[in-house]
This record gives C-alpha cells, sequence and structure tokens, in this order.
C-alpha cells in the first residue's frame, strides 16, 4: 500500500466498546377491574384479527384501545390459562382449574368430555400440523384429543414428569416443557417420547417455556437461564450469558425475526440469535422496566407488534419489525446530515469526526469503525453515495466532492471538474456506470470505467449547467428511472426530464401546485413520484400529474424525503413521522408517535433503504430500523355481531329474514393494533343505498327495511382512503310478507278458481233442475187441461147440467158456479208451483160436487183434514184432484158398492187411498197423470211419492211442503 | 411324613431364608425423627420470631416424594403472650386452619443410597392459611448411612396465602416472612 501524505489518515478502529441500548418504545394496556389488575394468563390473535386476553378474570377480546368480556355461561370458571383456535374453527379455552370449554360466537361453555375434564390446571393447548389438539396439564401430563377423543400421556407412557408448562408442535413433533426436562412425544402408531434431561446437558430440569427456530427448541427454564437443543446432534448447549447473568426462572419465550423475547420475573428482555449459542455473550436488552411486572406470555401478532401479558398490564412493543439500531448522541443525532446503507448492508452516516462505519459481527453486534475525513469538510458532509466497485463518494457543502476507498481508508477529491471542486452537493445519486451530483452550481455527471475501481484513477466528468434546459442550477436531486431517463428536481423550476438527450420541463404550466420538488423515485410499476415544498406528493404515470395528499391518505404535506423500498412500497418522511405507502394497492400505514417515534430527522439525505428493503432512519436519537416485510399495511375488518330489533342473533352469510324482521343493526370492528386511532369505515347496504358512507361509528341500525335481497359492506381505512380497502360483507335477504309471495298468491287464485268453478256448476245444475221443473208443470198443466176439456167430461157435465136445469133450475145455477170454479182455479193456479192445501181442498170440493151430480152415492169422499192442517201445508196444485179423477177413470162406480177416497195427513205426509174396483173393460191409459206427480214432487222436495197397489187399496202418499220452509221451493230467479 | 422329605423342606426353606436376608432392600419410607421450622418477620416497627418443633414428615425416595406439616399452635418463642395471641388468633387463624403444610416432589434425580450432599429444589403446594400455593423452594439434602438432614430457607409472601395486615399494624407485619426449616430423617 503507498500512502501519499495528501490523501492518507489514521483509521481509528474500535471494538463495540459504547452501548448501543436505549429506551424502547411499548404502549401499556390496563384491563378492567377492580383496585387491583388482574394477572393476563395467556394471548391469543385470532384467525380473523382479534386479540383474545386469557386473565384471572375471564377472557376479553382486545381491539386495540378497549377490552371486551367475553359472557361466560353458569358453572365457567374465570381463570382461563389458555386459548387456541384450531382449523375447524372452534376455539378452545383452558381454565386454571383443569376444565375446557369452548369460545363460541360470543359466549364462553363448557367443554363437557365424556372422559370428564383434567383436575389439575391447564397450562397450554396447542394443535399440531396432523390437527391434533394437545394440552399441556399441571400434574396430569398431556392429553390429546384426536377423532373426538381424549387420550393421556404420563409418566406411565414414558413422559419425564406430569408437571408440563409448555407444549408446542412444529413440523417434527410435539415438544413438552415438564418439571423434569423436554420430551419429544409422537403417537403416530403408539406412544413414543424422548427425554431430555440434565443428565443429556440441559441447562436445568425444569423447563417451563419453549419456542422453535429452524427445527431446534429454544428452552426458558426456572434456573439454569435458557437454552437450545439441536435436533440435529441432540445437544443442549445453553446461551453464554447465562453464567455471567442469573436472572432467575424464566417465564415466556419468543422468537421473532432475529431476536429472542424473554419474560422474567421483572418485565421484557430482548436479546439478539445467532446461530451459536455460545456466541450470546452480550447480556439482553431490557425493554420494559417495572421491578414487579411478572411476565407470563408473549404474542406476536400479524402486524409484527410484539405483546407482552403480566400480572399487571398488557404490553404492546414495535416488535422486530421497528428496532432502534444504534442510539446516538443528542446533537450527533440532530447534525446527521446522511445514511448510507451499502450493499453489504453497513452503515454509514456523518459524524464530528468524519464517517462513521458500522457492521454486525457474527454475534449481532454493532461495530463501529471511523473515517477520518479533514477537519475542514467533516461538519460539511450532505451527501454519500456507493458506486458499483463499493467506493463510497461523499459530498459536501460548498468544498465539492470526494471519493473513498473503504478498503484501506484511502480518499481524494474530485478534482476533475472546476465547477464541482467548490460546488455545494445536496445528492449524490447513480444507475450502473453513470454517477449523478446535484449541486447548487447544477448536474453533474460522471461516468466510470473499469479504471474507476481505483479512486486515484481520473473520471471523466460532465457539467451539464450549460445545457441550461434544466432551467436553475439548484438542483436538489436527480433520478434515472427504469427507462433511462433522467429526472432534475430543481429548487424554483419544477421537474425537467432529460430523455436521449432531450430535456422536457414540468412546471405549474402542466400543473404543477409547486415548483420546488426535493426528491424523485419511481415505483416498481414506472410510476414517477416526487416531493414539492408543503405541496405533498405528485404522481406521474406518464401522461399526467396527480397531485396526492391529505385526501389521499398522506399525513402530513410538508414532505422533506422520499425513499422507496425496491418491494414496492414508498417512504414518504415528513417532521412527524413517515408514510409508507404500497404503491400496489394505494394502502397508506403509519409510523409515529403511536410506535413512539419523536424528532425525526428529516435532512433530505438522512433516510436510506437496505438491499433488502429495511428502511433506515434517525428518531429519539436513535439509528431506526423498520422491516415492512414483518409488518402489515392494511387493517383488518370484521363484522362482530348482528342484532334483530337490537337483540343478537346468531346468523350466516346469506341468511332469510322474515318480513316482521326489518330492523337489523350491524357491529362491525376495523383491527389495526398499531393505529388503533387511525380505523376509519366506509359501509353501503347494496340493495338499499348505492352510495358508501363514511363514519367513525362501529355499529349501524337499519330499521324499517323493506322485503328484498341485501348485501351489507364494510371498508375499514387508517386514511380516508378506501379503495383498496379490506372489506368485510354480509348477505341477507328479508321475505316478502305471505301475502306478497308468489305460492300464496296462486294459491288464493287457484282457491277462487275452485270456488268459481263450484258456483257455475252448481247454478247450472240448478237452472237444469228449474227447467225440468218447469217442463213438468207446463206438462202437467196441459195434462190438467186436457184432462179437464176432456170430451167426455165435459159431455158429462153438459148432460148432468141438463138434466138440473130441467129438473131443478136453481140448483143447475149451483152446479154451472161450481164447474166456473173449478175451471177458474185450474186456471189460477196451474202457474205456480205449489198451493196451500186449504186450496187444494176448494178445488177438490169444486170438482168433488161436479162429479156427485153424476154417481151420486156410488162416489164418496172423506177429507179427514183439519183448518189448521190445511193452512200448515203446501203441495202442488191439482195434486188431488189428478188424483181424484185416476180413480174414477179406474174404478167401476156402483152404487151398491160405491167408490171410496180417502184424504187424510200422516207424519207430514198426504195420504190419498181408495178402494180398488177394477172396471170390467179398463181404460186405457198412458200412466202419465202419476208419472207427472211424481216427478214433479221429486224436483220440488226431493222426496218421493210412494205409490202403493196392494189389491185392496190404491194408495198415494204425497210429501207435503210444511209452510215454514216454503220459501226453498222458490225456484225461480 | 418321612424323614427324608423333611429334612429337604427343611434346607428349601433355609435356604430361602438366607437368600432373603442376603438381599437386604434399601429402605424407601423415610419420616422425620426431628423438624424444627423457624420463622422472622422483620417490620419497621416490630420483629416477630418463633419457631416450633412439631414439623412431622414423610419423604418416599422411590417416587422422590415428600409431605410436611406443622401445626400452627406448636409455634413458640414470641415475644409477649399478645403477640402470640395475635398471631394465632388474628392472622392465621389457627383454629379455622390449624396446619401449615407442603407436599410435592424433589427435581433433582438424588441417589438416596449414596452419602453425599445435594442441592434440591422441592416443588409442590404450600398450604397456610388455607391458601394452596405452588412453590419451588430450594434445600440442602445431607445423606449419611440412610440419615437424611434437610434444611432450607425460604420466603412467604402474606399476600400469597390471604393472611389479611390490618393497616394499623401495616408497620408492625412485614409482607415477607423469612423461614429456616430443618430437619432429621430415618428409615421408618
Amino acid at each position: 500500500m503507498t500512502f501519499t501524505a495528501r490523501t492518507v489518515f489514521l483509521i481509528l478502529l474500535f471494538l463495540s466498546s459504547r452501548s448501543f441500548a436505549q429506551t424502547p418504545f411499548y404502549k401499556t394496556y390496563t384491563l378492567p377491574g377492580g383496585a387491583v389488575a388482574p394477572t393476563i394468563n395467556c394471548l391469543y390473535q385470532e384467525s380473523r384479527g382479534y386479540i383474545l386476553v386469557g386473565a384471572t378474570t375471564g377472557l376479553y377480546r382486545f381491539d386495540g384501545v378497549s377490552f371486551q368480556k367475553v359472557q361466560a355461561e353458569k358453572n365457567v370458571p374465570t381463570d382461563v390459562t389458555s386459548i387456541c383456535e384450531t382449523k375447524d374453527g372452534k376455539t378452545w379455552i383452558g381454565f386454571g382449574d383443569g376444565k375446557l370449554g369452548w369460545l363460541q360466537q360470543h359466549q364462553l361453555v363448557l367443554q363437557n368430555p365424556e372422559e370428564g375434564h383434567p383436575t389439575k390446571a391447564i397450562k397450554k393447548i396447542i394443535q399440531d400440523s396432523a390437527g391434533v389438539v394437545w394440552i399441556a396439564t399441571a400434574g396430569e401430563g398431556l392429553y390429546y384429543y384426536k377423532d373426538k377423543q381424549f387420550y393421556n400421556i404420563n409418566t406411565d407412557d414414558g413422559l419425564s414428569d406430569d408437571y408440563v408448562y409448555d407444549v408446542m408442535a412444529d413440523n417434527t413433533g410435539v415438544v413438552a416443557a415438564t418439571d423434569r426436562g423436554i420430551n419429544l412425544c409422537s403417537v403416530k402408531d403408539k406412544k413414543h417420547i424422548k427425554q431430555y434431561t440434565t443428565t443429556d446437558g440441559l441447562q436445568d430440569n425444569i423447563v417451563r417455556c419453549l419456542a422453535s427456530r429452524n427445527k431446534d427448541i429454544y428452552y426458558g427454564t426456572d434456573d439454569g437461564g435458557i437454552g437450545i437443543v439441536y435436533r440435529q446432534n441432540s445437544t443442549t448447549p445453553g446461551f453464554a450469558y447465562n453464567r455471567n447473568w442469573p436472572r432467575g426462572k424464566v417465564n415466556a419465550i419468543l422468537i421473532s425475526g432475529q431476536h429472542l423475547w424473554i419474560g422474567y420475573n421483572d418485565g421484557v428482555y430482548k436479546a439478539g440469535l445467532s446461530t451459536d449459542p455460545g456466541a450470546h455473550e452480550d447480556i439482553p436488552e431490557r425493554l420494559v422496566k417495572h421491578l414487579d411486572l411478572v411476565i407470563t406470555h408473549f404474542l406476536q401478532d400479524a402486524e409484527g407488534n410484539t405483546w407482552a401479558a403480566s400480572n399487571d398490564q398488557l404490553i404492546r412493543t414495535n416488535g422486530s419489525k421497528l428496532q432502534s439500531l444504534i442510539s446516538l448522541p443528542a446533537a450527533e443525532a440532530a447534525n446527521t446530515h446522511t445514511l448510507l446503507i451499502d450493499r453489504d448492508d453497513h452503515l454509514w452516516m456523518n459524524v464530528r469526526e468524519g464517517l462513521r462505519h458500522l457492521e454486525k459481527d457474527p454475534s449481532g453486534q454493532w461495530k463501529e469503525r471511523i473515517y477520518r475525513l479533514p477537519v475542514t469538510i467533516n461538519s460539511q458532509i450532505t451527501a454519500l453515495y456507493e458506486d458499483k466497485f463499493e467506493n463510497i463518494w461523499i459530498g459536501t457543502m460548498g468544498n465539492g466532492a470526494f471519493i473513498l476507498d473503504p478498503a484501506n481508508g484511502n480518499f481524494r477529491k474530485i478534482t476533475e471538474n472546476k465547477v464541482l471542486q467548490s460546488a455545494s452537493v445536496l445528492s449524490i445519486t447513480g444507475k450502473n456506470d453513470h454517477v449523478w451530483l446535484a449541486s447548487l452550481e447544477g448536474a453533474t455527471l460522471a461516468r466510470l470505467t473499469e479504471a474507476n475501481n481505483d479512486i486515484n484513477h481520473p473520471l471523466s466528468i460532465e457539467s451539464i449547467t450549460t445545457i441550461g434546459g434544466i432551467g436553475t442550477n439548484y438542483i436538489y436531486n436527480i433520478f434515472v428511472d427504469s427507462k433511462d431517463r433522467t429526472w432534475f428536481a430543481t429548487d424554483g423550476k419544477g421537474i425537467a426530464m432529460l430523455d436521449k438527450g432531450q430535456i422536457t420541463n414540468y412546471g405549474q404550466a402542466q400543473g404543477l401546485k409547486s415548483e420546488v420538488a426535493y426528491r424523485v423515485a419511481e415505483d416498481p410499476q414506472g410510476t414517477i413520484w416526487f416531493t414539492t415544498f408543503n405541496g405533498g406528493l405528485v404522481k406521474f404515470d406518464g401522461n399526467q400529474f396527480r397531485h396526492y395528499g391529505l385526501a389521499e391518505g398522506l399525513s402530513d404535506l410538508n414532505i422533506t424525503s422520499l425513499v422507496p423500498d425496491g418491494n414496492g412500497n414508498l417512504y414518504v418522511v415528513h417532521k412527524s413521522g413517515i408514510d409508507i405507502i404500497d404503491t400496489k394497492t394505494g394502502a397508506i400505514s403509519y409510523l409515529d408517535a403511536e410506535q413512539g417515534l419523536r424528532d425525526i430527522n428529516t435532512d433530505l439525505n438522512a433516510v436510506a433503504a437496505g438491499s433488502n428493503g429495511d428502511i433506515y432512519f434517525i428518531a429519539n436519537d436513535a439509528v431506526y430500523r423498520y422491516t415492512s416485510s414483518l409488518a402489515k399495511a392494511q387493517p383488518r375488518i370484521t363484522i362482530d355481531r348482528i342484532q334483530l330489533f337490537l337483540n343478537d342473533a346468531d346468523v350466516r352469510d346469506g341468511h332469510v329474514f322474515s318480513a316482521s324482521e326489518d330492523n337489523i343493526s350491524f357491529y362491525y370492528t376495523g383491527l389495526f393494533y398499531s393505529q388503533p386511532g387511525k380505523i376509519q369505515y366506509q359501509y353501503k347496504l347494496e340493495g338499499y343505498g348505492e352510495d358508501w358512507i363514511t363514519t367513525n361509528d362501529r355499529r349501524k341500525d337499519f330499521p324499517k327495511l323493506p322485503p328484498g335481497n341485501y348485501t351489507f359492506r364494510v371498508k375499514a381505512s387508517l386514511n380516508g382512503n378506501f379503495e383498496n380497502a379490506p372489506e368485510a360483507s354480509f348477505r341477507f335477504t328479508i321475505q316478502k310478507p305471505v301475502w306478497m309471495r308468489w305460492w300464496f298468491v296462486l294459491l288464493c287464485l287457484t282457491l277462487l278458481g275452485i270456488v268459481l268453478y263450484w258456483y257455475i256448476k252448481d247454478r247450472e245444475k240448478r237452472l237444469q233442475k228449474w227447467e225440468r221443473l218447469e217442463k213438468e208443470k207446463i206438462q202437467s198443466q196441459f195434462e190438467t187441461l186436457r184432462n179437464q176439456v176432456n170430451p167426455h167430461f165435459l159431455f158429462n157435465s153438459f148432460n148432468t147440467l141438463v138434466s138440473e136445469i130441467e129438473e131443478d133450475p136453481k140448483r143447475a145455477v149451483q152446479y154451472v158456479e161450481h164447474m166456473a170454479d173449478f175451471f177458474r182455479s185450474i186456471v189460477t193456479y196451474r202457474e205456480k208451483d205449489i198451493i196451500p192445501l186449504s186450496e187444494e181442498i176448494n178445488i177438490i170440493k169444486d170438482y168433488l160436487f161436479i162429479q156427485r151430480k153424476r154417481y151420486g152415492d156410488a162416489f164418496r169422499v172423506h177429507i179427514n183434514i183439519s183448518t189448521v192442517e190445511s193452512q200448515q201445508y203446501s203441495l202442488a196444485p191439482l195434486t188431488l184432484q189428478l188424483l181424484a179423477e185416476n180413480a174414477i177413470k179406474h174404478n167401476s162406480i156402483l152404487k151398491e158398492d160405491p167408490l171410496l177416497l180417502e184424504v187424510f195427513i200422516e207424519a207430514d205426509q198426504l195420504v190419498v187411498r181408495n178402494n180398488i174396483k177394477p172396471k170390467l173393460h179398463p181404460e186405457k191409459s198412458a200412466g202419465l197423470g202419476l208419472q207427472n206427480i211424481q216427478r214433479r214432487y221429486e224436483l220440488l222436495t226431493k222426496k218421493m211419492v210412494m205409490i202403493s197397489n196392494d189389491d185392496e187399496y190404491f194408495t198415494v202418499i204425497i210429501p207435503l211442503v210444511k209452510k215454514s220452509d216454503d220459501t226453498s221451493t222458490d225456484h225461480r230467479r | 411324613m418321612n424323614g427324608r422329605l423333611f429334612f429337604k423342606w427343611v434346607m428349601i426353606l433355609a435356604g430361602g431364608m438366607v437368600a432373603f436376608t442376603a438381599w437386604v432392600p434399601a429402605p424407601k419410607l423415610f419420616h422425620a425423627t426431628t423438624g424444627k421450622i423457624h420463622f422472622r418477620s422483620d417490620a419497621p416497627l416490630e420483629i416477630i420470631k418463633a419457631s416450633s418443633d412439631g414439623l412431622v414428615g414423610l419423604l418416599d425416595t422411590a417416587k422422590s416424594e415428600f409431605s410436611f406439616k406443622v401445626a400452627i399452635s406448636s409455634f413458640q418463642g414470641f415475644n409477649s403472650k399478645t403477640q402470640r395471641e395475635h398471631f394465632n388468633e388474628n392472622y392465621m387463624q389457627t383454629e379455622k386452619y390449624p396446619e401449615a403444610s407442603f407436599k410435592g416432589k424433589i427435581i433433582e434425580d438424588v441417589e438416596f443410597t449414596k452419602n453425599g450432599s445435594y442441592a434440591v429444589r422441592a416443588k409442590g403446594m404450600l398450604n397456610i392459611h388455607g391458601v394452596e400455593k405452588e412453590r419451588i423452594i430450594k434445600s440442602t439434602l445431607n445423606i449419611k448411612d440412610n440419615i437424611f438432614t434437610l434444611q432450607s430457607n425460604f420466603t412467604v409472601l402474606l399476600n400469597d396465602h390471604n393472611i389479611p395486615i390490618p393497616k394499623v399494624v401495616y408497620q408492625k407485619l412485614a409482607n415477607e416472612i423469612k423461614v429456616e426449616v430443618a430437619s432429621t430423617l430415618q428409615p421408618r
């Protein structure tokens, strides 16, 4: 190595003698309770996002702000000691008295296994990869639940002890920590147990907690500190610091990233992890300091936060995603102008003496090295850049630029360009062979050749101040994008873009609100982003500029720095925090006071990205590293409960409510434990309203919903930007009321049809019947008329009349009167269906008067009917007359053997009978008269006319119509 | 019975007895022949101390299990009679909870047949004032020719056992009570 007086300075090498520890951030939450806060036994994050908190006073759901106690059935114990959600969606709960329970929807219920509950405290419940549930008990060994059956593993099966503190499953099996060592258990064909105890080198037989990493088992003991069981060679070394740092019993351990979190009886500690436990010399860093803070359990949530449960409080730390790496003296933190992360993820920063270089040694500790630079430039360093040869470029204020070879510490000033020699460099950037220096004196481009591997080899430098196309010499930042276009961020002239020798300027004319631009960056989609003075971000998609500000979710418009992490995230730095834009989804998450960050160094170059996308920045007088891959950008949203008329309803997606169930309320929660205060909601009930409504409420009521199909959709966002926000939804239907449903309408129509059909049919029948009656009546009238005007009858009557006139003219007149009455009656009544019996008797009397004149005593008639009866009954007109006529017609009438016609009433029936005295020459008869009577009565009364002939009497029994029901006989309409 | 056969039986029996006496089993059950327990409360205004010789106990070396208990009323040596009364009536409620006990197992694998001094941890349920508390208590076990001497110091927190400290005597009674135990155990 050749040294020249000008370029060689001494390199001071420190072996990390300084302590890098400093107070880390944490936030505490206290469970509701009496004067003494309940002890928290266990924590669990449900698959839908809620953190469940098991405490001595019961089970709680924690949403980041408050604890909600889960209601429990009667007889359910309060001391919740373990929680485990299994793959089938059930949540197991273990209690301090050995009982087991389920968390159902909103209630804690007891399991009632046939085998009975364990009687010793449940210490842990887990599910292995095969779906078997394992239960650790404090005195009854292990239980496992397989095919709906509980099985026990205890000392009789080879378990080293029945007191099991912890059980965990990794892809190689189930590991149980007991009072007498660690047991590896498998139950594939038969129970197989391998023990590790102090005889195998275990640090202590009482193993209280377990963690798994790369198939190896990390364990914390009662009295022997922390150790590892290497599965590969079955060795069980302890951590080196166990020897010189006896801290007492280890209550809980957690592995997160490169760290081991340890819970003791006096707080939370964190240790770096390396593959060699012997390297763990340094005592763990104490993160949470409280004298009597007994840590009981750890949880790492889906956002990368690490939670600690304790006898007093619930503690949230930033976990491994946000770490303070190196603490700095306050003056140094404020005076750091530039931060560089090189290809090996070593840190470079300007300090009073020159440049500080920090790298991690194999044990995970930071080793520091100072590169001393000439005193004159130390305070002036503004920018750092690592070129393709891993040489470090140093930009200064007013003193141009330098190049440093980190391998030997040699450096030199760049003197090849006159303008650059005294330039004030604001940033150094580059791509491949090109290195760009942005300064108050314009842009300078250095083109590297292979020879420039040696920093002393002259550089080919071109100053483009003279091009003038940029419009100003005040340039903050130069950026070469993926299409090899070069972007210049200027002070006062907006943005200039150099493409194939052509410069295009973008300023107010193109819609930029501010013409002061600080930083340019590109996202993986090829969109160009740049920051402007007090104008937020501007997004250029190749065609147009879009301002990106508070409405899009930025928390501050006064942006100083903009750093892409190469994974699609943009880090937007401002005084109050860092906004992280996921450029793929537009989601923005935040690092701010919620993470304990304050005093963020907003120097333009004081934020840098590492090779794997980690972001480094300075805040709280320390260098911080944020690992976005461990974090989560979006909140989760879940619909907690659905109520019907303000009572919980156990309903699933797609539920059908009845028409009266029209008052529905939704309770939903957005979960983002890192920023619980920032959650906002937007909801919409599809089928009811088409607009999204933004709200901070976590409940929405819909009273009086009309029948229909609905989908309740709700989104949660941290920043009012709901474009790609996560969503939860619930589909449901409210049925139409019965009288509006199709089947009911159809049923009604059918019934109506049937009734109508029946009615029409019936009417038709009745009409037919009436027609028939009418026809019979006409026939009867005709018959009667025909009979009455029968020439015989008339001839006889006239003959009688002639003899009467001769004998006794007075009686002849009487005779004619009767004849006239008779014929008038026939004419009067023939139209009627029925006539009173009394009328009929009058007719027959007239008729008999006429006939008696002819036959004298040879034809006798006995009518044995009282006046009352004759008033009471009715019958078809001319019935009696017809029967009397019939009797005369068919019998011989002789004085010595008279014909007797008897008429009387018997059981509502009119009996008409005569003694039979057959004629020698019977008259021909069609029997039409009787048939006619029979049919008429059938139609009238639906009763039969009985006709009997027993050689002595000819009897006709006619059903009479009683006055009371004779209305029913009026068929005409 | 003929004489030869009788002789044969005698020989078999005698042989059996010789064999039996030759195999002397190590004793499995030990009981405390002496048992001393002493406690001390260092409160700012008053020191309370007392001791008892009434500690009794059993140790099953086959299972590494033990059980010790002491009658609270057997404690003697208080500063005054009133102090003893307070102790029995106000704090310990001796009539209701007459005994304190500690039952459990020894964590370490001890070769009880081998002479030597062993540091062991006794883990079990400590029952004082009717309230059980799981404890791991470090003890020293000396074994010499089947005689065990056990020695242990530990503290008891009154909070843990629901022993109330009235506000008035707050300055007189410390929450932390120091306890010393010494016992000799011999085969039973």
